[in-house]
């Protein structure tokens, strides 16, 4: 049997982290799991840059990972930084001081792909998780920096959210301006109120919730350590709070649990998140996973590298789930973006040898045409800005930040001239530039397709012959209007595929 | 954590009294006719090496406490200096104990058995007497250094356990006042010799005797007035402010250097002393007249223990048992292999500690092995598995080692070992701040077809192959996942890295472990305020901390039945009515050194087996890294708990602690006798036996010719 190790590092805000695992036909088995605390955190919060000893301390500390990795002759591995890294002014370096005395390439990952991660971490660690979300479900994510609070019902994801509530985060503030005061606890209490009623009159509303799924590096050690017995995962509201009320009274717990003072510092803000949220969703039982960052790369890596089913979700429907769900917020117009979603999907199987993109861009592409219109929910001078500035500001999980970006020029240049790229090239480099105008090229015909916005274009079937996609339809209706579109959006298309979409209307 | 009641200073007995009871035990056997007088000899060593080191460390800091005006009462609520009082009360009796079994008893069985130890020269046949001359003039004579005292030579440095002799002298021919002079009889040549036998007897001579017979020659110039052995004990205990000590090694090497030169704490002196020999040594050593020590005998019996090491007299002393092979392991298969197979109980010193060495042995040759990592607290001469490590170390493992350097008087060896290794390439941790490693784990990680697998041994005593013929010691291999995995978090741990977020099977010391057992208890006083059958049966070395002690009153108040196997100190008072009533402490003192940890408790009929490398002291629960790892095993389970059953039916060396803190025999009566060290040799020897016969011995069938 081949068993591959597989190495995850994860340098987080107060510790970084490396779990070795086996992963195999057998599945995913972990056998070792190092951490060391190191505060990046707080040097981002307060500083806004790393300083340079604890950029040292790192690399020490990566540097034994290494030698930790090669005991176990690791042969693939993947090293992350989140929000600490990813803030910090001087993130570029720090990531190239890494590489220069380690060796390891660590990447830094938008707040979207971590929190996928820690999703498909949860979703690898149960069989029936998809059972689970049947019903109302919350999962919080408390991080240092931020949280994430995300909704599923009826099998999917719903929304998501990040907010800027993260224990090391909300530690600091709170002590800036009331260090050592008594109160402090109430002050971080009510500090939470303001983010967490946004949360509740925004998010959740009148969401039934039935169960909250945490998790989050704090609430492992908390449960493990506080709570009852190590394997006890599933605990409803009162154990919970219990078990949270002899955490919050308890005023030696660190000597107690013999804590250093960075992990001190945030265990009971982070615990604080978990029941604002819990109090917020009103879910009547909490499901702790234990699962961390780590064991979501290494089913991720076990999916992709070694095809192995280690979800019985589908991750893609997701983030498409969560795309629609953005859009029928702002779109007015469900047919309109329904027949243009359909039919760039056929453009883009029919003009497959043309352009040779895959399924990753053929996402994108579908959660461009989803989002296409929803600038008109702000302004109607502006549509395309607007769109793009929507796309930019909105979290679809599991998208890098690249890919939103990429998605929110594709929506954006959808319903404008394509400016040969002006103002892309400082973003984007020239094969995710191409990779844009393709897809752009799509989305533009797919869309005049349906200029009437009555859908006009039925069982349409897309041909490549010789130096045409021939856009073969069947339809009694007058399609002027869609043809004049056409034959006006058509520039870039020809361009890009060399290529002319020409409509053929056929009467039976 | 459970609560436990608070119970007042009369509810304990004090530690240092409660270890002098336990000397007294191994004194008793010294007297004991029973014994074989050889082994009387040994044991006889054992309680004067015993002093010698209670001095240097408890009597020291007990001294350093009254110095720095420290009052804290202990649990027992004696202050530091009416515990001193009280230690030094019981020492001048114990020592006339000691000196009375010697002379009355055990000098004059050796002459009725062929062994005159000679006191002077005055018996002596002049073949004899040559002998010695020679002896003197070729061996001794070269390495004395006499060192006189005047105003311009100082009093000389006394070197800590030396023993010496002091003399009074005065220049030929002169009436000048009297010079003191001190020679240290040299720590490098034997402390006795054999002479030359007659009349059928042998002979031996203390080197100290010999040397006095030869002052004069010492000493040309001058005529000797008086002369007298003494031995001084100096303050030992290495107090190291690991936050100032930036290399622990460096600040070790140091400590050891000046160990040798601590306060003098103790002053043993021949009797009959000359009066102003003694009052110099008192001057130039600040010694006060309670450490002083007058001894009607040698100096230092722990000569004894190399007495016993003399050829011949094999009827005098117990047949030498050998250990036995472990069923289960075949010392030719892998060891990898075999514990595959199953979990593996080994009983040192009746079975042998080969398949421990062997295991590190054969890792640091296995293709397979990726890592060795291993906690080493005391380590014998020229160990076979330093040299493992190190071997694996070269074969390209990764190997991390433990040493605790701070494991008391082995620093200087430990520091040595330490060298050794990381020269080998091994990655050496040298202990954590402020706390002792002193568990004992062993982890291999080994790459095989179906991916990593660990296999562990877990033990209670010290990887030292010497001290495994010695120490009564269990051990345990295993490549359980579970355990496996904590093994690794231990290590893990150990090399800095944080804790981990829970423990499958092992409790740990200093932050889990004291809360395991105060649950364990509290779990058994649930059960018997239950009423249902509720018991707790525990082997340790020591018993002297106040919140188990305290628990295991509450359990015993509340119907727990509670048996404990404690060999040395033991601070809990069995018996007090509504208080200890259901405790019965017994100490078993005994030829090998009684030092196995092994915790059962009833659990209402689900009976669990933990054993582990701590004892029940607040130093082991506080201080310490310990594992106590549980026995799963049910065929193992059987093995341990077999064990504590032999020990708690043993009714020769079983002695029951009263509630006065003295200890005695219990009547026997028409009972059989039960010697639990002997019962476990004799089945360890059936074991391998019945091992042999079923294995297929391999024959070779010789080829007939027809």
């Amino acid at each position: 049997m081949s068993v591959t190790t597989f190495a995850a590092i994860d340098v987080g805000s107060y510790e970084v982290e490396m779990v070795i695992y086996e992963i195999s036909t057998r599945g995913i088995k972990q056998i070792d799991h190092v951490r060391h605390i190191i505060a990046l955190g707080r040097d981002t919060y307060n500083m806004k840059a790393i300083s340079y000893d604890l950029v040292d301390e790192l690399c020490e500390v990566l540097y034994d990972f290494v030698s930790v990795m090669k005991t176990y002759q690791v042969s693939q591995y993947r090293a992350i930084a989140t929000s600490a890294v990813r803030e910090a002014v001087n993130s570029v370096n720090i990531i190239d001081r890494i590489k220069m005395r380690t060796g390891l390439k660590v990447e830094i990952l938008s707040n979207s792909e971590q929190r996928l991660i820690m999703y498909e971490a949860v979703a690898a660690k149960k069989e029936g998780f998809g059972k689970l979300i049947e019903k109302g479900v919350a999962m919080a994510d408390v991080g240092s920096g931020s949280s994430q609070v995300s909704l599923f019902d009826n099998g999917s994801l719903i929304t998501t959210q990040n907010v800027q509530l993260g224990a090391l985060r909300v530690n600091e503030i709170v002590d800036s301006f009331a260090k050592g005061a008594s109160s402090s606890l109430a002050i971080m209490e009510e500090y939470m109120d303001t983010e967490i009623d946004v949360l509740k009159n925004l998010f959740i509303k009148e969401r039934k919730i039935e169960c909250l799924i945490a998790v989050g590096d704090n609430i492992n050690w908390f449960i493990n350590r506080i709570g009852a017995e190590k394997s006890k995962e599933y605990y409803n509201r009162d154990e919970f709070l219990d078990v949270y009320h002899k955490l919050y009274l308890m005023g030696d717990f660190r000597e107690r649990y013999g804590l250093s003072v960075e992990q001190a510092a945030v265990i009971i803000p982070s615990m604080m998140i978990y029941k604002k949220i819990l109090d917020v969703t009103g879910a009547q039982t909490m499901w702790i996973p234990g699962v961390r960052l780590c064991d979501g790369m290494a089913a991720e890596y076990a999916l992709k590298e070694k095809k192995i089913e280690v979800f019985e979700h589908d991750f893609t429907a997701d983030i498409v789930a969560a795309a629609r769900n953005i859009s029928k917020r702002y779109s007015w117009n469900k047919e309109h973006v329904k027949f243009v979603e359909k039919n760039a999907m056929a453009i883009f199987d029919a003009t497959k040898k043309l352009h040779g993109l895959g399924k990753r861009e053929k996402l994108l592409l579908q959660i461009a045409c989803i989002l296409h219109d929803c600038g008109q929910y702000i302004s109607m001078l502006k549509p395309a800005e607007c769109s793009y500035n929507l796309v930019m500001s909105t979290e679809i999980i599991g998208l890098s930040h690249l890919e939103r970006e990429m998605v929110a020029n594709i929506v954006k240049y959808t319903t404008i001239d394509w400016e040969a790229g002006v103002g892309l090239k400082e973003a984007f480099n020239d094969e995710t530039i191409l990779t844009v105008s393709k897809l752009t090229a799509i989305t533009k015909v797919s869309n005049a397709l349906d200029r009437g916005h009555k859908q006009k274009f039925k069982d349409t079937k897309y041909v490549v012959k010789e130096r045409e996609l021939q856009i073969i339809t069947n339809t009694y209706e007058d399609i002027t209007l869609e043809k004049g579109s056409v034959s006006n959006r058509r520039t870039l298309f020809e361009e890009v595929y060399g290529c002319k979409p020409v409509i053929i209307q056929k009467r039976k | 954590m459970a609560d436990v009641n608070e119970y007042g200073s009369e509810f304990f007995f004090n530690r240092e009294l409660s270890w002098i009871e336990f000397n007294a035990r191994v004194l008793s056997e010294a007297r004991d006719k029973t014994n074989p007088l050889f082994e009387r000899l040994k044991f006889l060593s054992i309680t004067a090496s015993n002093f010698d080191e209670f001095f240097m460390i408890r009597v020291a800091s007990l001294k350093d406490m009254v110095n720095a005006g420290y009052e804290k009462k202990d649990i027992a609520g004696m202050k530091p200096q009416k515990q001193l009082d009280e230690i030094l009360e019981k020492t001048h009796e114990f020592i006339n104990v000691q000196y009375s079994t010697y002379n009355r008893s055990l000098l004059p069985l050796l002459k009725s058995n062929g062994l005159t130890v000679l006191g002077s020269f005055d018996d002596m046949s002049d073949e004899q007497k040559s002998f010695c001359d020679r002896y003197f003039m070729d061996e001794v004579y070269p390495v004395l250094t006499p060192m006189a005292v005047d105003s311009s030579r100082p009093f000389p440095l006394i070197r800590n356990k030396s023993l010496n002799i002091a003399a009074l002298l005065k220049k030929k021919n002169k009436d000048e006042e009297l010079e003191f002079a001190t020679v240290q009889v040299p720590q490098g040549l034997p402390r006795f010799v054999e002479i030359p036998a007659k009349d059928g007897m042998r002979f031996v001579i203390l080197l100290e005797t010999i040397i006095e017979n030869y002052m004069d020659r010492l000493f040309l110039n001058y005529d000797i007035v008086t002369y007298a052995p003494y031995r001084i004990t100096r303050n030992a205990d290495l107090d190291i402010d690991e936050d100032d000590a930036a290399d622990l090694l460096k600040e070790i090497e140091k400590q050891i250097k000046k160990r040798q030169w601590g306060q003098a704490i103790r002053l043993e002196i021949q009797d009959k002393m000359d009066k102003r020999l003694l009052k110099i040594l008192k001057k130039e050593l600040a010694i006060e007249e309670a450490a002083i020590y007058e001894i009607n005998g040698p100096l230092d019996l722990t000569f004894l223990m190399k007495m016993y090491g003399l050829k011949g007299f094999d009827n005098l002393k117990e047949k030498p048992y050998t250990p036995q092979p472990v069923p289960g392991i075949d010392p030719e298969e892998s060891i990898f292999d075999e514990i595959r197979r199953g979990d593996i109980l080994m009983h040192h010193p009746y079975q042998t500690f080969n398949p421990v060495v062997d295991f590190v042995r054969q890792a640091a040759n296995d293709p397979k092995v990726l890592a060795i990592k291993q906690t080493l607290y005391r380590v014998s001469g020229n160990s076979p598995i330093i040299a493992s490590l190190a071997k694996a170390a070269e074969n390209g493992k990764q190997v991390s080692v433990l040493v605790e350097l701070k494991a008391r008087f082995d620093e200087e060896n430990n520091i040595i070992w330490a060298r050794k290794l990381e020269q080998a390439g091994c990655h050496v941790i040298y202990g954590l701040v402020g706390l002792k490693t002193h568990c004992k784990i062993t982890l291999v990680v080994r790459r095989e077809d179906d991916g990593i697998r660990r296999y562990v041994h877990l033990g209670t005593g010290n990887y030292n192959d010497s001290t495994a013929k010695l120490y009564t010691d269990l051990g345990m291999f295993t490549c359980s996942e579970a355990i496996g995995e904590d093994a690794t978090a231990v290590f893990n741990m150990l090399s800095g890295y944080s804790e981990p977020l829970g423990w499958n099977k092992l409790a740990l010391a200093p932050i889990w472990l004291r809360n395991k057992f105060l649950y364990l208890i509290n779990r058994e006083k649930e059960y018997a305020l239950e009423g249902r059958d509720a018991y707790i049966i525990a082997k340790m070395n020591s018993l002297c901390d106040k919140k188990i002690i305290e628990a295991l009153y509450d359990a015993s108040a509340a119907g727990v039945k509670i048996r404990l196997i404690v060999r040395g100190i033991c601070c809990l008072v069995p018996g007090i009515k509504d208080v200890s009533e259901n405790i019965e402490v017994r100490s078993i003192v005994g030829t090998f050194l009684e030092h196995s940890r092994i915790f059962a408790f009833g659990n209402n009929g689900q009976e669990e087996i933990y054993m582990g490398s701590c004892d029940w002291m607040p130093r082991n629960l506080d201080r310490r890294v310990e594992i106590l790892f549980p026995v799963e095993n049910k065929e193992l389970k059987a093995k341990v708990r077999h064990v504590l059953d032999v020990q708690l039916s043993d009714n020769v060396k079983s002695r029951f602690l009263k509630n006065d803190g003295t200890y005695e025999k219990h009547a026997r009566g028409s009972q059989p006798k039960v010697i639990s060290q002997k019962v476990f040799c004799e089945e360890a020897i059936a074991a391998a036996k019945v091992e042999r016969a079923g294995s297929n011995p391999r024959v070779f069938i010789p080829m007939e010719h027809n």
